[in-house]
C-alpha cells in the first residue's frame, strides 16, 4: 500500500517548556547491563541555553537538514512512541517517570552494540503556527574541548574533557515526535496516525552507515523510514528533471545536470535533499528558483530516504561506444539499441554507423 | 531705596531667583521631552548651563546706571537661563513649550524676526528673549516665588551663540573703542551666520525628505511594537534600526508596515520570542525586529546573512533563522 505523501512540516516557532537529562552508559568490558542514571528533576536553562538547544533541533531536523519524517512502527506498551506520546500532557511528575523509563529504553537498545555513552535530554515544547505539543529525545555524545578564560592580561584556556552538544551534528541524534491531532488514548494506547515523527542521526546518510544507527531509530525509538521513500524519490527525480528542461539553460548544460542527477540518486548517500543538489549543482539564482519550484511541488525542506526502487531503469547511464581511433558515440540510457545500428568493419577497417535521426548540430 | 537697601533686598532674594530658575528650566526639560521624546530633545540642547544668577555687585551697578525704582520688578535678568539649538526651525519648537506652560505668564521680550521685519537692511544680534513670571505666587520647596520675580529665557543657535559671545564680550562691554571697520566685520559674520542657517535648514530638510519612509516606517514599528510585543520592553536605539532598514532600503515601500503587522498576526510565536529575548538581547528590544523577521522570511537566507550589517547580532540571527525554520545553503 502507497502512503499519502503528508503536508509538508516547518519546524518554526519551537519552543522549550520542560527539559531533563538522564546519563547512559556505555557496555563495559564484563557486558554486563549498567543501569543508566537518572536525574529526578527537571532543569532550569536560561534564555541563551534554551536558544542554543532550539537552534540544535531545528539545525538537525528543520530545513536544508538531513533530518528525515519517519514512520512509526512500535505503538506496543512500553515502548518509546506511548511514553512520549503520554508525557505531552502528564504533570511534572509522571513526565519525568517516563522519561526514566525512556532511559532505561535507550540502554537496553544500544546494549548489544559498541554505541558510546552520552547523555539522554528529554524535551517537551511547542512547535509551529499551531504550537502543537510534542517531544524530543536527544541522545548527546560527549566531546573534549576547550574555554577561554579571560583575564585583564592573559588569555588563558581551560581543558573541559566532557563537553556536550556542539554544533558538531556527529555527536547527537534526535527523535522527535509531534502531535498533529490531539485524540485522548484508546484501549490500545494512542494512536500512531495522530502523531509524526521525525529523525536526525549522520548515521542515516550514508548506507555503509544505515545498520549502525539502527540501534536508536529501530531499537530505541520503534522508527522506520518511510513507505512512501519509494515515492518521494521518484518524486524528487521527475520534479527535477523536469525543473531542469524548463530552465532556460544551454542542451549541454541540460544534459551535464541530467547525469549529475542520475549520478545522485546512483550514489552511495542514503538521503536525498533538494537543498545538498542545489548547492552542488546549480548556480546561485537557479538553486533559489530551484527551492523554490520543489517547495512549491510539496517537496519536504529536510532531507529524504532515498530508494530508487520505481526510477530505476531511469537511472542507468548515458552508454558510450568507442572506435579504435578514439571516436566515441553516446546514446541516452533507454532503449539503447534503437538509436543506432552499428555494422562490422570491412577489410579496411571502416566502420558504417547508421543513425536512426538526422544531424542537429556540434559542440 | 538706597543702594545698601537694595544689597539686601538682593541678597535676601537670591534663593527665591534661585529657586525660580531652577523651576523655570525643569519645566522647560519636562515640557521637551514630553513634546519631543527622550532621545529627540537631549540632542537639540546642544549646551546645558545651569540657571544663572546675576551678581549682585554687577545688579547694584546696572541699577545705578539705568536708575530703577523697583529692580526687583523692573530687572529682568536676574536669574536667566539659556537654551542653544542647532537650527533656527528648533527654536520655534522651545517657544512653543515656554509659552504653553501653565503655571506661569511669558511674555516675549526680544524677537529677532520681528527686528528683522523692521530692519531688514541690519545684521545684528539675533536671539530670542522670554520675560517668564509666575501666574501666581508660589510655594517652591518652601521658598516663596513672588509673581513678580521675572526669569529671562533667551532661546538662540549655535550660530548665534557664537556670534552673541564674541560681540558681548568685545562690543557690547567694549575694552576700548571700536572701530568702524570691526562693526562691519561682525555685521558681515551675522549675514553669513544667517546664510549658513537657512542651508543647514535646506539640508536637514531635504535629508528627511530622504529618509521619510524609512523614519515612518520606523514609527510605524514602533507602534506595532508598542501593541503585539509590549511598550515597556522597548530600549530604542535609533542607529541600530535605522542601519538595518538602510541596507533593505530596497524593501522599503507603501503599504509595508501593515503588511509586517499581519506577518507579525499570522506568526503567532513571534511576539513571544519577541518578550523572552527582550530583556536579555539588545535587539529584540528595537522595533526594527519586527521587520527582520518579516525580511528573514521574505529574501534569500544566503543574501540576507551576507548583507546583514551588524556584525555584533549574527547569534541573535540565528536564533531568529532558527525560529523561522529558515538556514543559508552555503555555509
Amino acid at each position: 500500500m502507497e502512503t499519502q505523501s503528508s503536508p509538508q512540516f516547518r519546524f518554526e516557532g519551537l519552543t522549550i517548556d520542560r527539559i531533563i537529562v538522564h546519563r547512559i552508559y556505555a557496555r563495559g568490558l564484563d557486558k554486563q547491563l549498567k543501569d543508566p542514571k537518572v536525574s529526578s528533576k527537571l532543569i532550569k536553562l536560561g534564555q541563551d541555553a534554551l536558544d542554543a538547544l532550539q537552534m540544535r533541533i531545528t539545525g538537525a531536523l528543520g530545513s536544508k537538514s538531513h533530518g528525515l519524517e519517519m514512520t512509526i512502527k512500535d505503538v506496543g506498551d512500553g515502548g518509546f512512541f506511548q511514553a512520549a506520546a503520554s508525557m505531552i500532557q502528564a504533570q511534572d511528575e509522571t513526565f519525568i517517570d517516563l522519561t526514566k523509563s525512556l532511559a532505561n529504553g535507550l540502554s537496553k537498545a544500544q546494549f548489544n552494540t559498541t554505541a558510546p555513552g552520552g547523555m539522554l535530554a528529554i524535551i517537551n515544547g511547542r512547535i509551529g503556527n499551531d504550537s502543537l505539543p510534542f517531544v524530543a529525545a536527544i541522545k548527546a555524545e560527549p566531546q573534549d574541548g576547550f574555554k577561554a578564560d579571560e583575564q585583564e592580561d592573559q588569555v588563558n584556556m581551560e581543558y573541559i574533557a566532557e563537553l556536550l552538544l556542539t554544533s558538531t551534528s556527529r555527536l547527537y541524534k534526535i527523535g522527535f515526535l509531534t502531535e498533529i491531532a490531539s485524540k485522548p488514548a484508546g484501549a490500545e494506547g494512542h494512536h500512531a496516525s495522530n502523531y509524526r515523527a521525525f529523525l536526525f542521526d549522520h548515521l542515516m546518510t550514508a548506507t555503509e552507515t544505515r545498520s549502525a544507527a539502527a540501534y536508536f531509530y529501530r531499537g530505541f525509538l520503534g522508527m522506520e523510514t518511510q513507505a512512501s521513500s519509494k515515492k518521494q524519490t521518484q518524486d524528487y527525480f521527475e520534479f527535477t528533471r523536469s525543473f531542469i528542461d524548463t530552465s532556460p539553460i544551454q542542451d549541454e548544460q541540460k544534459i551535464d545536470l541530467h547525469e549529475a542527477l542520475r549520478s545522485e540518486l546512483r550514489s552511495q548517500e542514503a538521503t536525498i535533499s533538494v537543498s545538498s543538489f542545489g548547492v552542488k549543482h546549480f548556480p546561485n539564482d537557479m538553486r533559489k528558483k530551484y527551492e523554490a519550484f520543489m517547495q512549491g511541488k510539496g517537496f519536504p525542506q529536510n532531507a529524504v530516504n532515498k530508494d530508487t526502487n520505481y526510477i530505476h531503469a531511469k537511472l542507468r547511464r548515458r552508454r558510450k561506444y568507442t572506435f579504435t581511433n578514439d571516436v566515441w558515440i553516446s546514446t541516452p540510457p533507454e532503449k539503447a539499441e534503437n538509436y543506432l545500428v552499428i555494422e562490422p568493419a570491412d577489410a579496411a577497417g571502416v566502420t558504417v554507423v547508421k543513425i536512426k535521426a538526422s544531424f542537429k548540430g556540434q559542440e | 531705596m538706597n543702594t545698601d537697601a537694595f544689597r539686601k533686598h538682593l541678597e535676601e532674594s537670591q534663593p527665591a531667583f534661585e529657586m525660580w530658575g531652577k523651576y523655570v528650566a525643569k519645566k522647560i526639560n519636562e515640557g521637551a521631552i514630553q513634546k519631543l521624546g527622550g532621545e529627540v530633545a537631549t540632542m537639540c540642547f546642544k549646551i546645558h548651563s545651569p540657571p544663572r544668577l546675576k551678581k549682585i555687585d554687577s545688579a547694584l551697578g546696572k541699577i545705578g546706571r539705568k536708575g530703577y525704582e523697583n529692580p526687583i520688578a523692573q530687572m529682568t535678568d536676574l536669574v536667566g537661563v539659556r537654551y542653544v539649538v542647532l537650527l533656527s526651525e528648533q527654536i520655534e519648537w522651545v517657544c512653543q513649550i515656554v509659552m504653553s506652560e501653565p503655571t506661569w505668564v511669558s511674555e516675549v521680550s526680544k524677537d529677532y524676526q520681528e527686528e528683522i521685519e523692521k530692519n531688514p537692511k541690519i545684521f545684528d544680534y539675533q536671539s530670542k528673549h522670554f520675560e517668564v513670571r509666575p501666574k501666581s505666587n508660589l510655594d517652591i520647596d518652601g521658598i516663596l516665588v513672588t509673581k513678580d520675580m521675572c526669569c529671562e529665557v533667551q532661546i538662540r543657535t549655535l550660530l548665534q551663540h557664537a556670534y552673541a559671545e564674541l560681540v558681548h564680550d568685545s562690543i557690547y562691554k567694549p575694552v576700548g573703542s571700536v572701530p568702524p571697520k570691526a562693526e562691519r566685520q561682525v555685521a558681515k559674520s551675522m549675514a553669513l551666520m544667517e546664510t549658513t542657517d537657512d542651508l543647514f535648514c535646506s539640508t536637514m530638510k531635504l535629508l528627511s525628505d530622504a529618509n521619510k519612509p524609512r523614519n515612518q516606517l520606523h514609527e510605524d514599528l514602533t507602534t506595532i511594537y508598542r501593541e503585539k510585543v509590549g511598550g515597556h520592553l522597548l530600549r530604542p536605539d535609533v542607529k541600530t534600526s535605522y542601519a538595518v532598514l538602510d541596507e533593505f532600503r530596497e524593501l522599503l515601500k507603501d503599504g509595508l508596515s501593515a503588511e509586517i503587522g499581519s506577518y507579525i498576526d499570522g506568526k503567532k510565536f513571534i511576539s513571544n520570542k519577541v518578550i523572552e529575548r527582550a530583556q536579555t538581547s539588545t535587539i529584540f528590544a528595537q522595533p526594527v525586529i519586527l521587520f527582520v523577521y518579516w525580511t528573514v522570511n521574505a529574501i534569500d537566507p544566503d543574501e540576507f546573512k551576507k548583507r546583514w550589517p551588524l556584525p555584533g547580532y549574527l547569534r541573535d540571527i540565528d536564533v531568529i533563522f532558527s525560529d523561522l525554520d529558515r538556514k543559508p545553503s552555503y555555509e
